[in-house]
């Protein structure tokens, strides 16, 4: 008898019909675990078994959908196990020992950090479970199905391929836009689907077949493995209470039928379907034309919500999170200044970046640990695929791991040691590879010896099933100031790799000028030459307004700029007079430029208090300024934030301006030692993930002259007291929203008052008040940021 | 479309009754734009008959709720409506990324939420009320867990009865926070007799007298 892979994606092969669906007929109660039945009423189960193997079901669900350790702490195994055990008697029963057990295995229904509050690696430990024990019971494969977020997709492909050997596939739920709860698109998700190597993957539930047949041609159209389709039986409604599918077997069928001819291997049905549901839908099947999945070229990176298509035009690729020759960064990781560092991403962003670069290696930091913060960070806050960069591979595979998407990698090279790292990673979590071209001999001098590293790279790739299409390769800009031929042997490497080995390439385009002065013009005009020469993706500051310049002209005299629009877009608007970069265009604005900084500050006008700052430290000292000028004006400010005649939105941006001032104070002061007039704590406690109140504060805390530790959201009270001790803090202010959160506060102002009893603490939050601030033994009670603020005053005098 | 009064977006943003400046004026206009292109509601309702075993409690399918607001709430109601409704993840995105870049924007963003979903949730709760006034049948003001002393536990109920990580995309934290954060569960009562205040607002509130954002009538 074959098995599932031997069949799968070369013949027809049909999955059941709804589970659900059938134990409500059998009088399942709303709010009741379907899975209790599997120990409870195991006949009922057998006959829904039986039903859809009779109708001619190939790969049938377990009844597992919702069996995981948070619904079933005590009972699991016994439920997993009992409900393979029936699958066999039902197989037995019917005699159809050719039908496959798939271990079904549906969301935690919990959503995964940082969006929610579920580990990653709990959801990969929790599905993990129900694998080893429906395995061990002898489930044919693993079907996860209704995912509706990519990265618990993630985990519970993981979780299947680190606890079995069975074929791993998953069918995702799609809304009527085609796109997965959390963003996904069906070009991003099968990038990582495809990334992770799953057997097969494609779509189930929220639609009925005719409205699920655009995600159907979509994923046809970019899937490479067997595509699984199993729609609901029409859209739901409501009557008498009842959920009902009105969909019937007849329609169903026929349009599962129109189906079968849209390039997919795998048929079924989901909510609202019956075994006559399934039967029709076999009868009409199973003698159309089968066509096997075809194997698409198109090499995509891609974040939680976008899919990034590489070859078809240049593609850009932030280079700013990085700390080589940048002090700021270097001391923002150090710091772990997160906001500095994620502002970069962002900025980058909306410069037209369309992957971000990111490396956070410096010696004195833990990397691995920085890597995983800062991934997990811009994850949360853009849908920019990111490229992985270092050389660390503990930092790598963190990376790796935790990313939501398929990543691009930076780097592999040709040297055994480098492939024998790298390439392990990237078969076990997929992703798009840069690979250097040099090998344990160094960077060869023609761009021959280069392109013949590719070759290399290539076939050793190959062993590992990457395909071509998933390196990138980095002939390596060599500076011309140290060789003059430099930058004709890259450009020679770059023509030869894309016409012999036709396979992507990547440059860091900017080393080909170190040593030169004014190394925009020969960057810039190197960018133009290498996109010329077939280049795919650059390295570059895409806030760099010369490198843009020479993209996007390259782009429209190359004829990959539609109607030139992209270019006439950017310069249309733009004045005669041109000059350096895009931020100081924007900049020169003349209503601002007169402005003082009592004014800039009171008016909320950040670029205007940058510049009356700079002015001003060309004659005044700078803590006299801060003194004499900027905490004059946010008094003022606070003062009518307090009385009601201004508002928050007013205090927040005379804040942002007041913090752009103190920026230009920074840079200037830097070496020197900083005026901190003392250092806080803030937090919101544990149970309560509401921080704007908390993050409003800090912005003005860290105005008045004060260092802010902040400890996030949902903070446990002992690692509020540990930090107090660790680093000797005075002041710690505590923020909860609901009433159900002020017991974390009393616990945590408990526990400093016996651990630490010297410092004092201050409350806040929607919910807090004067008497419960003094219920639960608070030093203060502050309503607002500005109340806060007096009050640090007072304690730090 | 959800029809959103400009001047709620004010009133959750602190301002009572004082119209803001143009320059903030401005803002709100462009995270607005913002906010409609990401925009994502879903709502899900189920019907259940309610009980009433004695004062003060009140069973609803599974729930057996000990709740004075809530049993004053539904006086004289034969069937109760759960709700829930959510505008989606994309603007908790959004206020993530304004929190980096510019936190005007973010504290824009939270309150342009509240008053899109509270609208929402207005839309949804007058199409029930037209649809049961066909019936000749009446609705109480929508009655959410977390209000008085109908206790926040009750939301793990919400989630099963009705599915709501399927049907509407919102999951519960460990401390039964929704996420997304801009998201509605309710009970509303239908009852065949004809009291008046469908959908009640700030008035019937026990921290009116205190609070910075009640409405002005």
């Amino acid at each position: 008898m074959k098995t599932l892979l031997e069949r799968l994606g070369k013949e027809w092969l049909f999955c059941d019909g709804a589970t659900g669906t059938i134990l409500q007929q059998k009088h399942l109660q709303g709010g009741e675990l379907p899975e209790t039945w599997n120990l409870d009423r195991p006949d009922d189960i057998l006959d829904v078994y039986t039903g859809y193997l009779e109708a001619g079901c190939d790969i049938f669900n377990t009844n597992t959908f919702g069996a995981n350790r948070l619904k079933f702490p005590d009972t699991l195994e016994d439920i997993v196990t009992a409900a393979v055990e029936l699958a066999k008697q039902a197989r037995r029963k019917t005699h159809r020992e050719d039908a496959y057990i798939a271990l079904n295995i549906g969301p935690t229904g919990k959503l995964l950090e940082p969006m929610g509050d579920l580990p990653f690696e709990t959801a990969v430990d929790i599905f993990g479970e129900v694998v080893r024990y429906g395995t061990k019971a002898g489930a044919d494969l693993v079907l996860i199905e209704t995912m509706s977020d990519s990265y618990e997709a993630k985990a519970a492909i993981l979780a299947a391929k680190e606890n079995c050997d069975l074929p791993v596939c998953i069918t995702n739920i799609y809304d009527a836009k085609g796109k997965l709860l959390t963003g996904g698109t069906v070009d991003s998700t099968v990038a990582m689907l495809e990334g992770l190597r799953v057997d097969g993957l494609g779509v189930n539930c929220g639609l009925g077949p005719l409205q699920m047949m655009d995600v159907v041609r979509r994923l046809s159209a970019v899937a490479s493995v067997p595509i699984f389709v199993n729609p609901n039986a029409g859209l739901p409604r409501t009557e008498n209470g009842q959920t009902i599918y009105d969909v019937t077997p007849e329609v169903f069928s026929d349009y599962m039928a129109q189906m079968a001819d849209l390039g997919v291997q795998v048929l079924g049905g989901c909510c609202g379907t019956t075994p006559e549901h399934i039967r029709q839908t076999i009868a009409k099947c199973r003698n159309k034309p089968f066509h096997p999945i075809t194997k698409k070229n198109t090499t995509w990176v891609s974040s939680f919500s976008d899919a990034v298509e590489i070859g078809k035009k240049p593609v850009i690729i932030g280079e700013r999170i990085n700390p080589t020759g940048k002090k700021r960064f270097k001391e923002a990781l150090r710091n772990n200044d997160m906001e500095y560092i994620l502002k970069e991403g962002l900025q980058q962003e909306q410069a037209g970046a369309k992957i971000l670069d990111v490396n956070v290696g410096l010696p004195e930091i833990d990397e691995p640990a920085m890597m995983e913060q800062v991934v997990t960070r811009l994850q949360s806050i853009t849908g920019l695929p990111l490229q992985i960069d270092t050389s660390n591979f503990t930092a790598m595979e963190k990376a790796f791991r935790i990313y939501n998407g398929k990543p691009m990698v930076n780097s592999v090279n040709g040297t055994r040691e480098s492939m024998e790292h790298v390439f392990p990673l990237v078969q076990k979590y997929g992703g798009v590879v840069v690979a250097l071209t040099l090998d344990e001999q160094g960077i060869p001098k023609t761009a021959q010896g280069r392109v013949d590293i590719a070759r290399n790279i290539c076939q050793e790739a190959q062993k590992y099933g990457i395909d071509k299409k998933d390196l990138v390769f980095d002939p390596l800009a060599m500076t011309i100031s140290s060789d003059t031929s430099g930058a004709v042997t890259t450009l020679s490497a770059l023509r030869k790799i894309k016409d012999e080995l036709q396979a992507h390439t990547i440059l860091g385009v900017s080393n080909i000028s170190f040593g030169l002065p004014h190394r925009e013009i020969i960057n810039a005009n190197f960018f133009t030459m290498a996109i010329q020469n077939g280049l795919s993706c650059a390295i570059i500051n895409p806030g760099n307004e010369p490198m843009m310049r020479a993209y996007r002209a390259s782009l429209a005299l190359l004829d990959m700029d539609e109607n030139c629009m992209d270019y006439i877009e950017a310069y249309a608007t733009m004045p005669d007079d041109i000059s350096g970069t895009a931020q100081a265009a924007k900049a020169k604005l003349p209503s601002d430029s007169d402005v003082t900084l009592q004014e800039a500050i009171e008016r909320g006008l950040s670029e205007s208090a940058s510049l009356a700052m700079k002015k001003e430290l060309e004659t005044k000292e700078a803590l006299q300024i801060i003194n004499d000028q900027l905490i004059p004006a946010l008094d003022i400010v606070g003062k009518g934030f307090e009385k009601g005649t201004i508002f928050l939105p007013q205090l927040l941006m005379s804040a942002e301006a007041a913090k752009a001032a103190f920026q230009v104070v920074k840079e200037s002061m830097r070496g020197q030692p900083q005026q901190i007039k003392g250092r806080i704590i803030l937090a919101t406690v544990k149970g309560d993930i509401h921080d704007i109140g908390k993050n409003i504060v800090k912005v003005m805390l860290e105005n008045y002259g004060y260092d802010v530790l902040d400890l996030g959201k949902d903070v446990d009270p002992q690692v509020i007291v540990d930090t107090a001790i660790e680093e000797n803090i005075k002041l710690v202010g505590l923020s909860a929203l609901m009433t159900t959160t002020v017991v974390s506060m009393e616990e945590t102002i408990r526990l400093l008052k016996e651990k630490k009893p010297d410092t004092l603490t201050v409350v806040g939050g929607a919910v807090m008040t004067q008497e419960y601030a003094d219920a639960i033994g608070a030093d203060c009670y502050a309503k607002d940021a500005m109340a806060t603020v007096r009050y640090a005053d007072s304690v730090f005098q | 479309m959800i029809e959103v009064q400009r001047k709620e977006i004010y009133r959750y943003l602190g301002y009572r009754k004082i119209q803001p400046t143009q320059q903030i004026d401005r803002m709100i206009d462009a995270c607005m734009e913002q906010m409609e292109k990401v925009l994502e509601p879903k709502h899900n309702m189920v019907f259940y008959p309610v009980s009433f075993p004695e004062k003060d409690r009140i069973i609803i399918g599974p729930m057996h709720i000990t709740s004075k607001g809530l049993y004053r709430n539904l006086q004289n109601c034969d069937q109760v409506v759960l709700m829930a409704a959510t505008i989606g993840m994309g603007i908790d995105r959004l206020i993530r990324r304004a929190e980096i870049l510019n936190m005007v924007e973010a504290a824009i963003y939270q309150a342009a939420g509240a008053a899109y979903i509270e609208a929402y949730c207005d839309q949804i709760n007058q199409d029930l009320i037209t649809a049961q006034k066909a019936k000749g049948k009446t609705c109480r003001p929508r009655f959410s867990p977390g209000y008085g002393d109908f206790s926040l536990s009750y939301q793990t109920y919400f989630r099963d009865l009705l599915d709501m990580p399927r049907t509407v995309g919102i999951s519960l934290t460990e401390s039964l926070l929704m996420i997304p954060s801009k998201s509605v569960t309710a009970v509303i009562g239908i009852s065949s007799d004809e009291k008046i205040a469908e959908i009640q607002g700030c008035a019937s509130c026990l921290q009116a007298d205190r609070c910075m954002y009640k409405e002005e009538l």
